[in-house]
């Protein structure tokens, strides 16, 4: 993937939104044959300082505090992709308390997203992989959201790599 | 102005140290309305009375620059013994206030009638609620601890304290602790939640319900890593 150049950020669409579901029933999606730890060194496409922290509009902070509403909270830089199926695997650890919730990652532009849901089980690390193919050429940017809105807890970003796996 | 710094409670549980809240820094300025929200045994009445001065705190200070009262829904400072009327003459007593004054303020709200006359251990929670909330009233203080008082009582009771308090007393400060999350986030301007050992400050009410809501449904932490 050659990224050809940055595009205005994504807007208008439920990217950026998060409903929050108290009781708990919404986020049944459990991918745990494409949500595995993580158990040797990772090595990122895109590391860690490409991200942006949404809640500070910053670069994505080695540690940061996922306090809040249930929101997106780290966006990538949007980059316009070829024709393909592609792959994009965010992986991230969790301190204990922030393994309680629930998380999302999205990938996607103005005309549709691909998500893929993830239920924490504790303390660790975790990779999410979304796929979506693109017909034409076109422009992608990857969320990670928490879909809960939480008390407390810690969220590092070890990257993302990205893969393209053929033709349309 | 009320300024709580360094705030801790930590009791002994099973032998070992377990902390309430720890480090907790927070003021209050008049005319603000701060809530308190946390699961039962997470810390919140505990809180109210450590603002109250009825228990202290392990550790921190806590600096009213106004009067307050004490907590509402608290029985602790009324004497079982003695006789609603005897109750009321010893606090205004000891807020050196007019008895008859405060008598005809708390008697007006309480509506107790004869039962004024009866040592204070035989009444019921509602009407202990009664006599303390309109006793607290007729003493005027600038800032109001309330541990779930709108709960205790009759519908009639809410909403006569509804109207006495966020009603005819707006102007007042407030710290209220309750599990209504409708009422916190219509009333208050900031939320404190307290859970497991642990305790934030949010400026936003509603972020604050939205995140308490959530809690409640959230497994904790010893479970989800077992």
């Amino acid at each position: 993937m050659t990224p050809v150049r940055a595009l205005a950020p994504i807007s208008g669409d439920d990217l950026y939104s998060e409903s929050v579901d108290v009781k708990g029933g919404a986020f049944g999606r459990m991918t745990a044959e494409r949500s595995v730890r993580l158990d040797y060194v990772y090595e990122p496409t895109w590391d860690r300082t490409e991200f942006r922290w949404l809640d500070t509009e910053e670069v994505c902070p080695e540690s940061a505090d996922i306090t809040g509403y249930g929101r997106v909270l780290i966006v990538s830089p949007p980059r316009e992709f070829s024709a393909g199926r592609w792959r994009f695997t965010v992986a991230f650890e969790l301190c204990p308390d922030a393994g309680r919730y629930p998380y999302a990652v999205v990938v996607g532009n103005q005309s549709g997203a691909s998500r893929e849901d993830l239920q924490a089980s504790g303390a660790g690390l975790y990779e999410v992989s979304v796929e979506r193919t693109l017909e034409a050429v076109a422009p992608l940017e990857v969320h990670l959201k928490i879909t809960r809105a939480a008390f407390h807890g810690e969220l590092r970003l070890l990257g993302m790599t990205v893969e393209r796996l053929g033709d349309p | 102005m009320l300024k709580a710094r360094g705030l801790s409670k930590v009791y002994p549980l099973a032998g070992r140290p377990r902390a309430l809240f720890e480090g907790l820094d927070f003021d209050v300025a008049p005319g603000e309305r701060l809530g308190l929200l946390g699961r039962n045994g997470q810390g919140k009445s505990t809180l109210i009375k450590i603002l109250g001065g009825i228990i202290p705190p392990t550790t921190g200070t806590v600096d009213w620059g106004m009067t307050h009262s004490w907590p509402l829904g608290f029985g602790g400072g009324f004497q079982g013994s003695l006789t609603g009327l005897d109750n009321i003459q010893f606090i205004s007593r000891i807020y050196n206030r007019p008895f008859k004054e405060c008598l005809a303020k708390a008697e007006g709200f309480a509506e107790l009638g004869a039962a004024l006359k009866m040592p204070f251990k035989y009444y019921s929670s509602g009407m202990r609620a009664r006599l303390a909330f309109g006793l607290s009233l007729a003493i005027e203080f600038d800032c109001y601890l309330i541990d779930e008082i709108i709960s205790v009582g009759d519908a009639a009771f809410r909403t006569k304290c509804d109207n006495e308090l966020f009603g005819k007393r707006a102007h007042k400060t407030f710290v209220i602790a309750s599990h209504d999350l409708a009422f916190m986030k219509a009333t208050c301007h900031r939320i404190i939640i307290i859970d497991g050992g642990r305790a934030k400050w949010f400026d936003r009410a509603d972020m604050a319900v939205d995140i308490y809501a959530s809690l409640a449904t959230l497994p904790d932490v010893a479970s989800v890593a077992a």
